[in-house]
């Protein structure tokens, strides 16, 4: 590739003159030139973004495509469908961020943030992943990797350690899982003797534009929610290797207090905080959630799942072949992988032994919200999903939406054959709790093969748009992204905070659930409180993610944000950061979110919630009776707004530091 | 029995880690009442020595008082979480305790 630029100087960015924590530069790559450069970071915005998510949205509007301007108030649904396809233009771009903790060995920082608008909310997309690409991506591009443009052809984005990126052919690699293609990279570009390269691809779904197409790496950590694999995708970019030189780590500016803190928190790392994570991982969720009534189940049209303690992490733990995950430099690891095997061995049903790691959301997602209560057909599902590069959450919410409306006679309750000749779930019934249905219509949404595998690869709110009727009234998403596995009605703290988030139904960029399972609210009825809570919890994530810590940490920490603020100068150097600074950095990207989405097309209407969350009462558990009425959301809405200093319209109008 | 109470039977429902390890899944108990957050935690120890070191742990060396572990919520009848942060609670406030209730012994964390 061309280099337009000279590479900066990564520039002096510590009090003390030399560079700590960062790099100094993001790496922009020009896929349709197939030129290069490093644009320089001022020192002074590293220091207000943080990094992770933080730099993102920066980098996102500082890279994107120009405002658009919108006379109107609404947006017709025409419109809505060319700004979701928007995101599929070559303008758009994929922004890779790490952090400055990255790369120090501190407990769960392995850890970077993807960011892109998303095709499937037109909205802001910020995911996280982790692990060893995490590490290589500071080496070698950066504090970010900025990806522009859309190549010729089937593409492999190689950089090595010396920087310098390569475009290269990949017309071998189409068609691959997402695993499969990470092997044949690695393959195809170590060397032996070296450390291996860092891969992160996307698989079928994300070749198809799917629009909850995921990227995944390091062996199937996933991207996962609004995306950013169908915009990978519409790049032809495949994937992306990376392997950089360990000489390139910026040096802590207080190397031994960094060490002696890494060893401190790795010890609370491993105490009763993370109990559960470690000992269960999220899993442990479902019999939980099932208890307390607040557990998605058949398209939310109940709260319990009969068959809850069947797909119990408690019973998988039990019964299944179970082996742990760790990210690297983690000490937590939180992923469990499950296997159809039984733990005897006696139960194994098939000679391909397939496993799949399994979080609270995929397992809610590809079981009680689709009615499956059988847990090889979960774990297969959601291998499935790791294969093909697609989202759990949505892609689990999408079915469910299908399911639903086929039992409503919208839909044939026969999935139609296609003239491709090619089968996936034709002739296969269309009801709840039929996991060989869901594998198949899986498999059509990630080859958008079929009428339904083409309607559902677009999601729930443009499937149910093109089907009509009634059927968005159960079409359960928020901008567009389907909802994750906590049941608004009866958390109503996360009502808000799924109402509200710039991505739209997210239960990472806000943890307001967390008021709703401790003693300080009444988690079925609706104060004044909560928009205040709801802001700090998203105030608190967005501080967890620019770091980026792990969120399954944040109760091993003492205060957060004197400690946060602590770690960071030690490892940036500049010593007159401190609590207060990192809460208004952390405030500021709720703003600089809010502003992006503006620039799209946010309305006061996108913040709500599936019109059936607000209409019909929970019918079953503890929380039956339950309801959340409009009035209610629009009172705590305003009251987040408030919190936030937005004014009734919930728009933001002055933004912070954006000078590069 | 202390003057002015009765024995009343609730029962313990566990979760995760806690079930596991208790081998159960439920625990009946019968208790006083009313009685202290600090009793509870003792009575459900004597049933459940299992617990002990998981989600219950001994609040200090010197006596043999039990509380709920740090990283564990104690929930009454799906419906209220009641205060166990054993730094701001006051473990021996008394516990509101009905005959037929469900104490739920679960982790505090619920992120997903």
């Amino acid at each position: 590739m061309m280099s337009s630029t000279a590479a900066p100087d990564a520039g002096a960015i510590g009090n003390d003159g030399r560079r700590h924590g960062y790099r100094g530069y993001a790496l922009v790559v020009n896929l349709s030139t197939g030129e290069y450069r490093r644009d320089p970071i001022a020192p002074a915005l590293l220091r207000a973004a943080i990094g992770g998510i933080g730099l993102g949205v920066r980098l996102l509007h500082r890279y994107g495509a120009p405002a658009v301007d919108y006379p109107g108030e609404e947006i017709d649904d025409a419109e809505r469908l060319r700004l979701l396809d928007a995101a599929f233009d070559p303008d758009n771009p994929l922004i890779f961020t790490t952090s400055p903790l990255v790369g120090t060995r501190l407990t769960t920082s392995s850890k970077f943030a993807v960011l892109t608008r998303s095709p499937l909310t037109g909205f802001i997309a910020d995911g996280l992943s982790s692990s060893h690409l995490a590490v290589e991506l500071k080496r070698a591009c950066g504090d970010a990797l900025v990806i522009t443009g859309r190549a010729a052809q089937p593409t492999l984005l190689h950089i090595d350690t010396d920087g310098v990126p390569h475009l290269r052919p990949a017309h071998d690699l189409m068609g691959l899982s997402t695993m499969d293609t990470e092997a044949a990279v690695k393959a195809r570009l170590d060397d032996g003797g070296r450390r291996p390269v860092r891969v992160a691809s996307i698989g079928p779904a994300g070749e198809r534009l799917v629009r909850f197409a995921s990227i995944a790496n390091d062996g199937g950590r996933q991207a996962g929610r609004c995306g950013p694999g169908a915009v990978m995708g519409s790049k032809n970019l495949k994937a992306i290797a990376v392997r950089g030189n360990p000489d390139d780590d910026p040096p802590a500016a207080d190397p031994e207090g960094l060490r002696r803190y890494a060893r401190d928190l790795s010890r609370r790392s491993l105490g009763a905080a993370t109990a559960k994570y470690r000992e269960l991982g999220t899993v442990a969720n479902v019999s939980v959630f099932n208890r307390l009534g607040t557990l998605p189940t058949r398209n939310f049209q109940q709260s319990t799942f009969e068959h809850a303690e069947a797909v119990s992490g408690e019973l998988l733990h039990q019964t299944r072949a179970t082996r742990t995950a760790h990210c690297a430099n983690c000490t937590i690891g939180c992923e469990k992988v499950f296997s159809v095997s039984t733990k005897d061995g006696t139960g194994q049903t098939d000679a391909a032994g397939v496993s799949a790691r399994l979080e609270y959301e995929s397992l809610f997602a590809l079981g009680p919200l689709v009615g499956v209560g059988e847990p090889d057909a979960v774990i297969r599902a959601v291998r499935k999903c790791d294969e093909l590069g697609m989202d759990t959450i949505s892609a689990g919410g999408v079915i469910a939406w299908a399911l639903e409306t086929a039992e409503r006679g919208l839909l044939p309750t026969l999935n139609q054959p296609h003239s491709s000749g090619a089968t996936g779930a034709a002739d296969t019934p269309l009801q709840f709790g039929d996991g060989a249905t869901v594998l198949a219509l899986l498999d059509d949404i990630g080859h958008r093969r079929g009428f339904l595998g083409g309607l559902l690869a677009d999601g729930v709110r443009l499937a149910a748009a093109r089907i009509g009727g009634d059927s968005d009234d159960w079409a359960m998403h928020v901008k567009g992204l389907e909802m994750p596995g906590y049941e608004p009605r009866s958390l109503k703290t996360m009502a808000l905070g799924l109402a509200t988030t710039p991505r739209g139904a997210c239960h990472n960029r806000s943890s307001a659930y967390d008021a709703d399972f401790s003693p300080d609210v009444n988690r079925l009825e609706v104060d004044d409180r909560r928009g205040r809570i709801a802001a700090a919890s998203e105030d608190y994530s967005a501080a967890l993610d620019s770091l980026i810590w792990c969120k399954f940490l944040r109760r091993a920490f003492g205060d957060f944000w004197e400690e946060s603020a602590t770690v960071y100068r030690m490892v940036t150097g500049w010593d007159d950061f401190n609590a207060d600074e990192l809460r208004q950095a952390a405030a500021q990207i709720a703003d600089l979110k809010k502003a992006y989405n503006q620039r799209w097309g946010w309305r006061r209407s996108d913040d709500t919630l599936p019109p059936r969350t607000l209409t019909e009462p929970l019918p079953d558990g503890v929380a039956a009776g339950t309801a959340l009425t409009p009035a209610e959301l629009d009172g705590m809405i305003a009251d987040y707004y408030a919190a936030r200093g937005w004014g009734v319209n919930g728009r933001v109008d002055a933004l912070p530091l954006m000078s590069f | 029995m202390a003057v002015g109470s009765a024995t009343v039977c609730i029962s313990v429902e566990l979760f995760g880690t806690a079930r596991i390890k208790a081998g159960v899944g439920v625990v009946p108990l019968r208790v006083d009442a009313p009685m202290t957050l600090a009793q509870f935690a003792r009575a459900l120890a004597q049933e459940c020595p299992a617990l002990l070191g998981n989600a219950l742990c001994a609040a200090d060396a010197d006596s043999n008082a039990v509380t709920i572990a740090d990283g564990y919520a104690l929930n009454r009848n799906g419906l209220d979480f009641l205060p166990t942060n054993p730094i701001c609670t006051d473990y021996n406030a008394p516990l509101d305790l009905r005959g037929g209730d469900v104490l739920l012994l679960l982790s505090n964390q619920a992120g997903g």
